[in-house]
C-alpha cells in the first residue's frame, strides 16, 4: 500500500468506512491510466472526489457514533470553512493584483482576524443544532467559546496582525533600503494586547475606546449566540431557521458600530436565552406533574 | 423496511446481473450512483442483510444481493406501483 493510500485510510476509524476508502483506493488504482496527460489529471479528480465523498459519509457516521466528537467536529467546521473561504479569497485577490505574496504563507498571519469576526456567526451555528453529547452544557458550552473568543481578540489577533506588519515592512524595506533608514514600525491600535490597550483607557482616544469596545463586543455577541443557539436547539426546526436570519442580522447590526444598541443586543440575545430555558422549564414541570 | 433511493438502484442493477464489483454497478446507474459513496451504502446494505459481498480481485469486492434483498426490492416495486400486489403474495 502506498504513503498516500496508508494516509488515506488511517483518517477513517470505522470498520466499515476503512473498507469503503479501501475499496475506493482499489478502484482508482485499478483505472489508473499508463500514461500521463489529462487522461491522468482526469482520473486524480475523479479519484480524489470519490475519496472526499468516503471521506465526508465517514466523518457523519463516526460523528454519529462517538457523540462526544460531534462538537469537536462542528467546531472543526465552523473555523476551517471561514479560514478556507478567507484564504481562497485572499490568494484570489492577491494574484489578481499581482500583488507579491511575501513567502506564500502571509494569509495564514489573517485567519486569526477572519476568525474572530465570524465567530459570532458561527458560535450560532454550532450551538442551534441538537447535539447528542449532552454531557457538554450549554452554559458550559458559552463560557470555554466566549473564553476562546476572548483569547482570540485580546492576545492572538493583535500579535498575528503585528507579525504581518513587521513581515510586509521587512519585505519593503528589502526592496527600498532608503526610505526605511531608520524608520520603525509602532503597534497601531489593532495591534495592541487587550490589557494595554485597558491600561490606557483613562486617556486614550475616541479610536481605542472603540477597539477595546468592539472586541468585548465579540467576546459578548459569541456568549449571546451560543446561549440563544443553545436554548432553542430542541425546538422545531422551522423555528430555529426562521430564528437564524434574526439573529445573523442582530449580529451584523451589533458590528456595524460598537454602542450602547449593541450591547443591548446582546443582552437581549442572553434574556431571550434565559427566558426560553425557563419557559421550557415550567412546561416540563407543568407536563411531569400532569402525568403523575 | 424502507429502501433508500441509492438501495433500489444498487438491488435493481445486482438483480439482473447478479454479482457485480462497486465500480461496475456505479458505471451501469448512469450517474445515479457515484464514486465512493458506493461504497458506504453497499456497507450499510450489507450490515442490513441486503447484499452479501466476496473478496474478488485486487481489494475489491463482489456484491450480490441476498434473498431478504430481492424480497425488498419486490416489495418496494409493489408500493411505487410498478409491479403487482399478487407478485408479492
Amino acid at each position: 500500500m502506498s504513503a498516500i493510500a496508508s494516509f488515506l485510510r488511517a483518517l477513517v476509524v470505522d470498520p466499515r468506512s476503512r473498507r469503503a476508502m479501501e475499496e475506493t483506493i482499489a478502484d482508482a488504482r485499478d483505472e489508473r491510466p499508463g500514461h500521463g496527460g489529462i487522461g491522468r489529471a482526469w482520473w486524480a479528480l475523479r479519484s480524489a472526489a470519490a475519496v472526499s465523498r468516503v471521506l465526508l459519509a465517514a466523518g457523519f457516521l463516526e460523528t454519529r457514533q462517538f457523540g462526544g466528537l460531534a462538537l469537536a467536529m462542528r467546531l472543526v467546521i465552523t473555523l476551517a470553512i471561514p479560514a478556507a473561504v478567507y484564504v481562497a479569497a485572499y490568494y484570489s485577490l492577491s494574484r489578481a493584483s499581482g500583488a507579491d505574496m511575501t513567502g506564500g504563507a502571509l494569509f495564514l498571519l489573517l485567519i486569526p482576524q477572519a476568525l474572530a469576526a465570524w465567530f459570532p456567526f458561527g458560535a450560532w451555528w454550532l450551538s442551534v443544532w441538537p447535539r447528542r453529547d449532552r454531557w457538554i452544557s450549554t452554559p458550559f458550552l458559552v463560557t470555554c467559546l466566549a473564553i476562546g473568543q476572548f483569547l482570540l481578540v485580546g492576545w492572538i489577533v493583535p500579535e498575528t496582525n503585528q507579525w504581518y506588519r513587521t513581515t510586509v515592512f521587512d519585505a519593503y524595506c528589502d526592496q527600498q533600503p532608503r526610505t526605511c533608514q531608520g524608520a520603525t514600525l509602532s503597534r497601531g491600535v489593532a495591534e495592541l494586547p487587550l490589557p494595554q490597550l485597558v491600561r490606557r483607557w483613562p486617556d486614550a482616544p475616541l479610536s481605542e475606546r472603540r477597539q477595546v469596545e468592539m472586541r468585548l463586543l465579540l467576546c459578548g455577541l459569541v456568549a449571546g449566540a451560543v446561549a440563544l443557539g443553545g436554548a432553542v436547539n430542541r425546538s422545531s426546526r422551522r423555528f430555529r431557521l426562521a430564528l437564524t436570519p434574526v439573529v445573523i442580522l442582530a449580529v451584523v447590526a451589533a458590528l456595524h458600530r460598537p454602542n450602547v444598541i449593541s450591547w443591548l443586543i446582546v443582552g437581549l440575545l442572553v434574556a431571550a436565552a434565559v427566558g426560553l430555558v425557563s419557559l421550557q422549564a415550567r412546561r416540563l414541570s407543568r407536563a411531569s406533574a400532569v402525568t403523575s | 423496511m424502507r429502501l433508500a433511493k441509492s438501495e433500489s438502484v444498487i438491488l435493481t442493477l445486482l438483480a439482473a446481473r447478479r454479482d457485480a464489483y462497486g465500480l461496475e454497478l456505479v458505471e451501469a446507474s448512469r450517474g445515479k450512483l457515484k464514486r465512493g459513496g458506493i461504497y458506504v451504502t453497499l456497507g450499510r446494505m450489507e450490515e442490513k442483510g441486503l447484499v452479501s459481498s466476496r473478496a474478488g480481485d485486487s481489494g475489491r469486492r463482489l456484491y450480490k444481493p441476498t434473498a431478504l434483498g430481492e424480497r425488498a426490492l419486490l416489495a418496494a416495486r409493489v408500493f411505487s406501483g410498478q409491479v403487482p400486489l399478487k407478485q408479492l403474495l
